[in-house]
């Protein structure tokens, strides 16, 4: 029996999500790691599309200090 | 017409009067460089996700307008910058207009001012009409001061002590100097 793993989908599409809101960290933080890093595509699931979107908004998100860059200094 | 939103984090240590100036000079400066404000509020006091100038809370204003020049936002970039006040800024374009978010708080300052002209008009019939508790709060006033006359010598007897205390500390090494010179002298 071969082990079927999960299918993925888009997060944005399947709620119908046009914009991503950098302010929204708590959207936002479905799509980081616990280090802090922006997960892969592949793993996510998203489109190309939205994907773009999704790193541009956590990228002003960690600029304006609403998400950290890394979690790993902070612990400390 | 372009819209803008710009974010940026006051030092969260500043009372409302001092924040109200902050955003007043923004709104200012803004209207200057020929902005037309859309929105302007305090978004709220949140909690910094790594610390910036060692503060670790940052009051967060947002404010969205909309221009046609671009140059201007670069000088607008600049005025945020200097500002001391301001920890961190950042503007970035919206491709919808934002909606127009009217603010309760007018309504809160209007019952607030009622609240306060109902309050005095009180206040002026309890003065009035209550003379009698006046005296009565006077006297209680005369009672007080003896107390702190007591909390006075209290403080003067410990100090008393404390000087009695001083100079018995120095007395033995007085004591000893003289001793000392003593021996000196015999030798």
């Amino acid at each position: 029996m071969a082990f079927q793993s999960r299918k993925k989908f888009c997060f944005f599409k399947e709620n119908s999500i046009t914009e991503v809101d950098y302010k929204d960290v708590k959207l936002l933080k479905r799509f980081i790691t616990d280090q802090g890093k922006i997960m892969p595509r592949r793993i996510t699931g998203t489109s190309a599309k939205m994907h773009r979107k999704l790193v541009r908004a956590i990228k002003q998100a960690r600029n304006i200090a609403l998400m950290p860059y890394t979690n790993i200094s902070t612990e400390s | 017409m372009r819209y803008y939103e710009s974010l940026y984090i006051v030092n969260p240590n500043y009372e409302q009067e001092r924040l109200d100036e902050v955003i007043k000079a923004v709104a200012d400066k803004s209207i200057e460089l020929g902005f037309s404000i859309i929105n302007h509020r305090v978004w709220g006091k949140k909690r910094l996700a790594y610390s910036i100038e060692k503060h670790k809370y940052g009051s967060f204003i947002l404010l969205q307008f909309e221009t046609e020049s671009i140059t201007n936002l670069a000088d607008f970039e600049r005025f945020m910058i200097l500002q001391k006040t301001i920890l961190r800024n950042q503007t970035v374009t919206l491709s919808v207009k934002p909606e127009v978010q009217i603010e309760e708080k007018p309504v809160k300052s209007v019952e607030q001012k009622e609240t306060t002209e109902d309050s005095a008009v009180v206040n002026e019939t309890k003065e009035d009409s209550n003379e009698e508790t006046n005296v009565e709060s006077e006297e209680d006033s005369k009672e007080v001061p003896p107390v702190e006359n007591e909390i006075v010598v209290e403080t003067k007897d410990a100090s008393a002590e404390d000087g009695e205390s001083e100079e018995k500390a120095e007395l033995p090494i007085e004591e000893e100097v003289t001793e000392e010179v003593t021996e000196e002298v015999q030798e």
